[in-house]
């Protein structure tokens, strides 16, 4: 058994190994233990994720294909990709800060809440290596039922009521994706994404051709609004606020970026020939980018600045994508990484402020600058990379994109995302000098800085930003020379 | 066309619309729910039909099924979450949950 | 036109009755049962259309399993009848539900009819299998996803059905 394979199959071995040791489980350490298992489970998936994708990129393949028994050959059932396995390595890392800031914040309820993670790390796996995109439905809807009984896991007032619309709007979606999908399959009679290219555009007569178009207007629709993409974000900073800590980490880190951006990947590779698609995308993404800005500008609690800032940054990753360029795709793929990072690094930072001073009300803070420096510091690391300055991973990112739209032509949208990347930095300017530079307030006197997982998961995060920014260039040698 | 296949298919439209039309105008938590529910049997119509016109019988029954089967478990986690909105707040109405700004 | 598609046909015509009457109901545990009828007879319509365990599906599961959910959610939430009549008295518009589906209905077949819409027919004799060897397989993957849904659903009964003695 090679290398490749043995790291494929733990993808998918190692969450139901965590599942079910940390069930097993009985004594006194049960609930430390279940933690640390959980997160040693991800480190290893980002682990397995990093070297799969230099072992899949130096053997120049496009993807990797294997199955789960040795007998099942013919029928590829699952397959490694370059895209795929770098939102497999961001989900590992996300999930990891996840526990270390659950190791603070979670105090009851452990069982459910380590099982629910590893459901949730073992459905976003299979939405990256499934072949069908039946299959990549089928683990987006599970995705999508671990994070709503993630949300409402304690059962609070906002919780329940963020995790209830977050559903109403998940169902909705997987409606309109399963009549796309429906359609896609009566045109074309398979909904293998091998089988698909080449079948289907050739084959459709004229006067069918408008299911072909109402097929791509329904799967596009649908996964936009799973990936909370403007105009039909209304439910995510809902969704994002409500959450307990350590769950919006893993939420804004990676679940809304598997479920509804990979997606909105796939489903641009299958109709990338359409008229129309790239326009489409290109405008939803420009769009994005600006309503997520001008609305983070007037929140005032802290997690919803960052949710209506991960609605901006959605649009950065639509634009990459809608390029339909392979350029393109790797601006996308890059920024899923920045995103993941500096995302899930200003919700830790959330969570801390939440343990440490009761609120996340960004009027009631200042100056918090000197008693919480950890905080403070990947705070502002991760704002200026989010602003895009160089050499932090977002500004390697958002320049392919910007790049990638140049290059294929779209000047106008390009000068538009650049301009647009100031009111990013105006809003998260804003949020900075509220929450820790100004003057201290008294009432936050006794406040210190957060200690144990939440600053070591805070460290971490930034550590990955500013190691991605400064490796982005040796990668890309890298994926340009292999 | 045949009469036959243009009846599935605006049945099918008909009531992926009563169903949206359920989700938006009701107030009662367990009535998004059903309205939920039209709509994916509606999509899940729409995907034997597929089946059908294509040849592909089999196939499309096993997309059916699996969608049928989420469909269930999305339905007994959303009935959870109604009812612990109950307990909360003592009534089923959703004007109730104002909390969060949206 | 056989007598099968006519069948199929008046049970379509059924179950768009049953399903306006479900969203225009007042009762939810009526709507609860017209949505009940509605399944049994799209479990009909799918056995007639082909698909035998899709239809066997969608009668046990969808016409049993989650009326029950249904009516037990409705019996452990239900409030006093004044409560009921002082919400649900206000929707009144929900009378415009059947006028907009015929409209509809009547708009979509006539796109149809005139932009000479066809569907496009398959290559002759495609490989027909069995569901059950198709599913088995064919779509293993499937196999995993529909697992990993259940065990979310088990965590999903444990963590939200469960009275909680003191509330934190």
């Amino acid at each position: 058994m090679d290398i490749q394979r043995m790291l494929a199959l733990s993808f998918l071995v190692l969450p139901v190994a965590a599942i079910l040791i940390s069930n097993l489980l009985t004594g006194k350490a049960r609930r430390a233990a279940r933690k640390w298992i959980t997160g040693a489970v991800a480190a290893l998936q980002a682990c397995a994720a990093a070297v799969s994708f230099a072992l899949l990129i130096r053997s120049g393949a496009a993807s990797y294909p294997f199955c789960l028994l040795a007998a099942d050959t013919g029928r590829r059932y699952f397959a490694l990709t370059p895209f795929g396995l770098v939102t497999m390595f961001c989900a590992g890392v996300v999930c990891l800060a996840g526990v270390m800031v659950a190791g603070r914040t979670v105090k009851y309820k452990t069982n459910s809440y380590t099982n629910l993670l590893m459901i949730l790390l073992l459905a976003m796996t299979g939405i990256c290596i499934a072949q069908d995109l039946f299959t990549l439905y089928a683990f987006m809807e599970v995705t999508g039922i671990a994070s709503f009984i993630m949300i409402a896991i304690y059962r609070e007032d906002e919780s329940l009521e963020g995790a209830f619309k977050y559903l109403t709007m998940s169902c909705v979606a997987g409606v309109l994706i399963l009549a796309g999908l429906a359609f896609l399959f009566l045109l074309s009679g398979t909904l293998h994404y091998e089988e698909l290219d080449a079948a289907r555009l050739a084959a459709v007569s004229p006067s069918a051709r408008f299911l072909l178009y109402a097929s791509a207007a329904c799967l596009l629709s649908g996964f936009c609004i799973k990936a909370g993409v403007a105009p039909f974000h209304n439910w995510l900073p809902d969704a994002y606020q409500s959450a307990d800590s350590s769950v919006s980490v893993v939420l804004a880190g990676i679940v809304t970026k598997a479920a509804g951006i990979y997606g909105i990947a796939v489903v641009t590779g299958v109709f990338s020939k359409l008229p129309g698609v790239r326009t489409a995308l290109v405008c939803v993404g420009l769009f994005s980018i600006a309503v997520g800005a001008l609305l983070a500008l007037r929140q005032n609690n802290f997690k919803r600045v960052c949710a209506y800032s991960s609605v901006s940054q959605m649009g950065y990753i639509v634009l990459g994508i809608g390029t339909c360029t392979p350029l393109g795709l790797i601006g996308a793929a890059a920024h899923i990484f920045s995103h993941a990072m500096f995302k899930s690094t200003l919700f830790t930072n959330a969570a801390a402020l939440r343990e440490q001073t009761g609120t996340l009300r960004v009027d009631r803070m200042g100056g918090l600058q000197k008693q919480m420096p950890v905080t403070a510091f990947t705070s502002v690391l991760a704002f200026l990379s989010t602003a895009g300055i160089p050499p932090l991973a977002g500004f390697w990112s958002k320049f392919t994109v910007v790049l990638a739209l140049w290059l294929a032509g779209l000047h106008g949208a390009a000068w538009l995302a650049l301009l647009l990347s100031i009111f990013t930095g105006a809003y998260f300017l804003r949020l900075q000098r509220k929450v820790f530079f100004g003057k201290p307030k008294e009432e936050l006197s006794g406040v210190h800085e957060t200690g144990g997982g939440i600053r070591a998961a805070e460290v971490l995060l930034t550590v990955f930003t500013v190691a991605g920014g400064i490796a982005y260039p040796f990668v890309l040698a890298f994926l340009g020379v292999a | 066309m045949s009469v036959f296949e243009i009846s599935i298919l605006v049945s099918a439209v008909l009531m992926i619309l009563a169903g949206c039309f359920c989700i938006a105008r009701s107030h009662h938590l367990l009535r998004i729910l059903i309205g939920i529910e039209i709509a994916m049997k509606a999509v899940t119509l729409l995907i034997i039909f597929a089946g059908y016109v294509n040849g592909n019988d089999a196939q499309a029954e096993a997309y059916a099924v699996t969608a049928i089967c989420l469909e269930v478990v999305m339905m007994v986690t959303a009935a959870g979450i109604a009812i612990n909105l109950y307990r909360t707040y003592g009534s089923m109405d959703i004007r109730n949950l104002k909390k969060l700004k949206g | 036109m056989t007598s099968q598609m006519i069948i199929c046909i008046v049970c379509l015509a059924v179950i768009l009755v049953c399903v306006a009457a479900a969203v225009m109901m007042r009762s939810t545990f009526k709507s609860a049962i017209a949505l009940a009828v509605a399944s049994a007879l799209l479990g009909v319509v799918m056995y007639l259309l082909g698909s035998k365990w899709a239809a066997l599906f969608e009668i046990s599961v969808c016409s049993g399993f989650v009326t029950v959910i249904f009516i037990s959610a409705v019996t452990m939430t239900s409030e006093s009848r004044e409560e009921q009549d002082e919400i649900y008295g206000q929707e009144e518009h929900t009378k415009l539900l059947p006028v907009l589906m015929i409209v509809a209905g009547i708009a979509i077949i006539a796109v149809v009819l005139l932009s000479k819409f066809r569907l496009p027919y398959p290559a002759p004799a495609p490989v027909r299998n069995d569901f059950a060897r198709e599913f088995w397989t064919g779509h293993k993957d499937l196999l995993l996803a529909l697992l990993t849904a259940l065990l979310a659903g088990t965590f999903a009964v444990v963590v939200l059905f469960k009275e909680e003695e003191n509330k934190k």
